[in-house]
């Protein structure tokens, strides 16, 4: 059971973390839709949880995507690579994102603990505005986990060739 | 070296080391901040506000939308309803997928989903007909495109809330360029159809089981109406018609059709997320870099420069679409909107082109872009769904790419054409 709990975890963690964040971004939604429409009355706080659940969605988003291999990128230059050598410059492109990932990352934690300093509240909900900064500094890092894993598969199953996606196979 | 050159420079290189889109902004923007001595902690800062803007919830609503409809049975009904009528001509089928792709868009917002949706279901069908693959998937992924000009639209919410434009007034504006490009397709489509002597299902119209398709499909058919016409009534807001059209895919998708289980909604939940991860997230890195373009005081260099050549604003124009389609070829429709709009709307205002004709025009150059090699979306989606290569596809393409190239000279040079709609209801000027 816990073995299982922890697959799930170390493979899908953003997936289902995700999908949750997405439904209560569209039930949330559909709440203010009906009060506003059906009940003639407002809802305070639905625009603003919505707004984070979609904040939260793109960042966990991004680091689903590094799993996926689903990232925007221009690959038609890498025709002109010789074959040989195409998987050391998309590694080494790999690289500078990861590191990058881990510079923001550290700028993030500054402005969580910022907020957490001056005790930033958002207006509607009345919430600490540094736990959700905590998306930025998390998103990024899991982005490099994910990254390390992929590659660690990928040598580990002799399949790191697979890494480069160029065009269409 | 400038601040300037800098961005340019390394936004340049880190494209063609193979970063993805929205790293190469972000590393650009982090260097210029080292070089002119701004905090790095604002970088952060912006990621959060940058994407904290709510019309952009309307996107990965249109997704989710579109997954559900499309995995609910939507699809098969429309093509249904739509493909009585062309039975009997020439490339009957090929007319029918574009027609059930015209349709669709008007579900979904975004061009390779389009592709895909309409495409999985028709290219087999047309192949089991005996017409040729290249041409299956020609059709398929030119019908394709339409999904980001027949609203809603994808591009469009990010060109509207980027350029500050009422992005009811862009779904407005593109309802007409829409119809015409999907007519131009279907000319197209018919045409080669009757020089490769591809025939119909054969069927002959009967206003009866036309009717009963209809019927049949009542639900699935219904829903532009029920999405689009709050918004062009005024009575919603885009996002919340999107919200809408999420609870109406779920309801027709799983209670009436009973097509929908939780690993359908589960996938197309994480369609709608990876869209927030991959697509939304240049917005995100995107806004503090053209803030630093705009300090440096880069759209006003670039609109002078392009001043000097010509002072004519079709010309212009043109020269802008020629750039667009070359851009195309190499980079994904959204990624170019996010990264040139902030840089080339106040060259075009300029002008006195009006933002909304700008953006139709943009839109539908970028719907060239999906159809242009190396990098093509909707033609990947087509050859993995009709087994040809890349080369063949993309030469079947042409002339769908050539009959979307008249139309884009017709809509630049008559801005009315776009315009028109938007004015009569009061978007716009």
């Amino acid at each position: 059971m816990i073995k299982r709990v922890w697959t799930t975890v170390y493979e899908e963690f953003e997936k289902y973390f995700c999908a949750y964040l997405m439904i209560i971004l569209v039930v949330t939604l559909g709440l203010q839709v009906f009060f506003r429409y059906v009940l003639d009355a407002s809802l305070t706080w639905s625009e603003e949880l919505s707004r984070f659940a979609f904040i939260w969605c793109i960042y966990m988003g991004a680091s689903l995507a590094v799993k996926q291999e689903m990232h925007v990128r221009v690959t038609a230059q890498y025709i002109v690579v010789p074959k040989k050598i195409r998987f050391f410059v998309w590694m080494l492109s790999d690289i500078v994102w990861g590191s990058f990932n881990i510079l923001f990352a550290i700028q993030g934690v500054f402005i969580v603990e910022h907020a957490f300093r001056f005790k930033e509240i958002t207006p509607a909900l009345g919430w600490s505005a540094a736990w959700l900064y905590m998306v930025i500094p998390g998103g990024f890092i899991l982005m490099t986990l994910r990254m390390i894993q992929l590659y660690y598969r990928g040598f580990k199953n002799g399949t790191w060739r697979n890494l480069v996606k160029v065009g269409v196979s | 070296m400038t601040v300037l050159t800098l961005l340019a420079v390394i936004l340049i290189l880190g494209l063609l080391l193979g970063l993805p889109v929205f790293m190469s902004l972000g590393v650009a923007t982090c260097v210029a901040l080292l070089v002119s001595d701004v905090p790095l902690t604002m970088f952060p800062q912006v990621l959060f506000r940058g994407v904290d803007q709510f019309p952009l919830l309307a996107i990965p609503c249109f997704i989710l939308a579109g997954s559900l409809m499309e995995s609910g049975g939507v699809t098969r009904q429309i093509i249904d309803v739509v493909g009585k009528p062309a039975g009997r001509i020439y490339g009957g089928l090929g007319v029918t997928t574009i027609l059930a792709c015209m349709f669709f868009s008007a579900i979904s917002g975004s061009g390779p989903g389009t592709t895909a949706a309409v495409g999985s279901l028709m290219i087999p069908a047309m192949i089991r007909q005996g017409y040729g693959r290249d041409y299956a998937g020609a059709v398929a992924s030119s019908g394709g495109t339409l999904g980001i000009l027949i609203p809603p639209s994808n591009p469009m919410i990010i060109y509207g809330v980027i350029a500050n434009v009422s992005i009811t007034g862009m779904f407005l504006a593109g309802i007409i360029p829409g119809l015409m490009i999907g007519l131009s397709h279907c000319f197209v489509a018919w045409y080669v159809g009757k020089r490769c002597n591809f025939r119909g299902s054969g069927e002959e119209f009967k206003i009866r089981s036309f009717l009963q398709a209809c019927w049949r499909g009542k639900w699935s058919l219904a829903t532009p109406f029920i999405v689009l016409g709050g918004i062009y009534a005024g009575i919603v807001t885009p996002v919340e018609a999107s919200v809408i059209a999420v609870f109406w895919g779920f309801l027709v998708g799983g209670l009436i059709n009973r097509q929908l289980n939780w690993p359908k909604i589960l996938q197309a939940l994480t369609d709608a997320v990876l869209v927030a991860g991959t697509v939304i997230i240049i917005v995100g890195t995107s806004t503090l870099y053209g803030q630093l373009l705009a300090m440096e005081q880069a759209p006003q260099k670039l609109a002078n420069a392009i001043l000097t050549i010509s002072q004519d604003w079709y010309f212009v124009l043109l020269l802008l679409i020629g750039v667009f389609f070359f851009l195309g070829m190499f980079m994904e429709t959204l990624s170019t909107i996010i990264i040139l709009t902030p840089v080339l709307l106040p060259v075009v205002t300029k002008l006195g082109i009006d933002p909304i004709h700008f953006g139709i025009i943009f839109i539908v150059t970028n719907e060239v872009a999906f159809l242009t090699p190396p990098l093509g979306v909707n033609l990947f989606v087509a050859t993995k769904l009709a087994n040809v290569s890349l080369e063949r596809l993309s030469i079947h393409v042409l002339p769908h790419i050539l009959a979307i190239a008249i139309c884009i000279l017709i809509l630049a040079y008559f801005p009315q054409i776009s315009l028109w709609l938007p004015h009569l209801i009061g978007y716009g000027k």
